[in-house]
Parts: structure tokens; C-alpha cells; sequence
């Protein structure tokens, strides 16, 4: 079972981890999180992308916002990189999320196949 | 649209309490075979909603969204309430806060399920770490507290609760708590039979 005594010991962890990080995060991740993407499943699509982002090293930050407009192309995922440029991912899943963040953030690749302009 | 479980709901319902700027959100839920009730609730200290506001927000057509001028958040859970033979309720105050709740029959053939409120949790605490957020939850008598306060102490200002380590121990945590306390309750629900 996890106590809260716990924490102390994963505090000194995650600080190190939070340094490498976000010393220069260069890409933004963010997830539609309104009632429109809620109920389309983008919370599992968020989780999977922290669980993600906890097992590995991302040069990311991992945000939140409300809707994006296009409810019906949920769950969405956005990814700003460091030349100002966002693509947007649509009808994302946990397994795709992840596939996403392996190949944009990890390796600099976009994944052309899930992004909103293949969609349409 | 519909929301696949009660944590979903409460997700939705809780992103408007931050979105009326509160520090504060108290989240009660209980279950009880015994009493076949099953109960939500979610108060803040938001900025609260004028007599009007509060007439149109349970409409589809209200929202405080300029994007459009629909919103679904709070109609949903009023129709989940209605359709399991349930109640609902909202009350709030300019300036102190808002007060939102369902409570149905647990055996109702239309109950959404629990679901996966620690997951519901995390996503809050990921998307606004520097809210207040309390669970209270209970299963027949056996009950559990989540402050993420208390955790906060903890890590002492150092590294925020959203980092993803500290996010996923979060979500393990309330996971295995939520369970104990189903399996204790449910346990004790067995000898009183």
C-alpha cells in the first residue's frame, strides 16, 4: 500500500527529473479538457500522456484547454514546437497519444496520419 | 453526447469551478447498497451565480463559453439525474460560491458507474495544481479523505504536483484507497446481511 510518507522520498526524485525537463521544454502539448472532449475521452488520452512523460525523459510541458471548436474531431491534441509551429492532432487515443509524443516530441517527426489535415 | 461514467461528470463539472476562479472544491460522493443511494456532490468558492445565471446554466443554451453559446456540462448531469429516477441540486451565491449535486437510487438499471475518479483527480490537479481540491468519499460506512493540501506539505513547496511522477503516485494512491474502502464496506454490507 502507498502512504503519504512516500512522497518525501519521490520529492527529491521528481526534482532532479523536473530540472532536465523544463530547463528548456521545447514543445507545449495541450489537451481539449471540455465537456465536449471529456466525453469524448480525452482524460484516459491526458493520462497516458503524463504516464508517458513520467517513465521518460520529454523536453515538453503537458497542459490543459477548454474547447477548441471542433468538438467533433475530439479528443484533440495540440503540439507547439520551438519554431512557433502547432499541429494538431485529432480523434487521438491513449495509444496514439503516446505513439504521438514518442515520435513529435521525441524525435522531432510529426505523425502526418493523425494530424487534423489528414482527417478531413 | 453522454458521459460514460460518474467521474466524467464530476471532471466536467469541476472544470467549471475553476473556471468561476475557485481556490477551494470540496468533492463528496457516497455509495450505499444498504440504503440503494448513491450521492455526488461539489461545492466551491467560485464567484458564484446570480438568480438568472443559475436559470439559464441548466438550459443547454446557457454557458459562460464566448467560443459558442451552448453548454452541455451542467444539462447533462441534471438528464443523468432525471432519466436514474434521482434528484438534482444547485444553489449559489454571488461572491460566495456554488453547491451542485445528484443523488439516485444506487440500483438504478441507469446509474453510470463510478468510474475512475482517481484518473478524474489527476486530470484536475494536472490542469490547476495550485487549487485546494478535497475528495470525500465513502462506500457504506468505511470512508476515505484526499486533501491535496496534505500532499502539497508533503513535498514541501519543492516540485509541483502536477510533475508527472508526483501526478501518476497521486492517481495509484486514491486508486488503492478507493478500493480498500469498497472492499472494506462492502465486506461489513455482506455480515449485515
Amino acid at each position: 500500500m502507498k502512504s503519504l510518507s512516500d512522497l518525501q522520498k519521490l520529492r527529491d526524485e521528481a526534482k532532479k527529473r523536473v530540472s532536465m525537463r523544463e530547463g528548456d521544454a521545447r514543445y507545449r502539448v495541450v489537451v481539449g479538457m471540455a465537456t465536449c472532449g471529456i466525453a469524448a475521452g480525452a482524460r484516459p488520452v491526458l493520462n497516458a500522456l503524463v504516464e508517458e512523460s513520467a517513465n521518460n525523459t520529454y523536453s515538453c510541458t503537458i497542459s490543459q484547454t477548454g474547447c477548441i471548436g471542433m468538438c467533433t474531431l475530439e479528443p484533440i491534441v495540440e503540439i507547439s514546437g520551438p519554431d512557433g509551429k502547432k499541429i494538431t492532432y485529432v480523434h487521438v487515443n491513449p495509444a496514439k497519444a503516446v505513439e504521438i509524443l514518442k515520435s513529435h516530441v521525441g524525435n522531432d517527426t510529426v505523425l502526418e496520419a493523425y494530424t487534423v489535415d489528414s482527417a478531413k | 453526447m453522454m458521459m460514460q461514467d460518474m467521474a466524467m461528470h464530476l471532471l466536467d463539472i469541476v472544470q467549471n469551478s475553476i473556471s468561476a476562479d475557485a481556490s477551494t472544491v470540496s468533492i463528496t460522493i457516497t455509495e450505499s447498497k444498504v440504503n440503494d443511494l448513491f450521492t455526488m456532490e461539489i461545492s466551491d468558492n467560485g464567484i458564484g451565480m446570480d438568480a438568472a445565471l443559475l436559470k439559464k446554466v441548466r438550459s443547454p443554451y446557457g454557458t459562460t463559453r464566448t467560443t459558442r453559446k451552448i453548454g452541455l456540462g451542467i444539462p447533462l448531469l441534471e438528464g443523468m439525474a432525471t432519466q436514474c429516477n434521482g434528484a438534482f441540486h444547485l444553489t449559489s451565491k454571488v461572491g460566495v460560491g456554488t453547491i451542485i449535486g445528484v443523488s439516485v437510487p444506487y440500483s438504478h438499471w441507469d446509474r453510470p458507474p463510478l468510474g475512475n475518479i482517481a484518473e478524474t483527480i489527476g486530470a484536475l490537479l494536472q490542469g490547476s495544481p495550485d487549487v485546494s481540491l478535497s475528495l470525500n468519499y465513502s462506500f457504506e460506512d468505511q470512508k476515505f479523505n484526499f486533501s491535496s493540501d496534505e500532499i502539497k506539505k508533503e513535498l514541501q513547496d519543492e516540485v509541483s504536483l502536477a510533475e508527472p511522477e508526483i501526478l501518476s503516485w497521486i492517481q495509484e494512491y486514491i486508486q488503492q484507497q478507493i478500493q480498500l474502502i469498497q472492499v472494506q464496506g462492502g465486506m461489513k454490507n455482506e455480515i449485515i446481511k
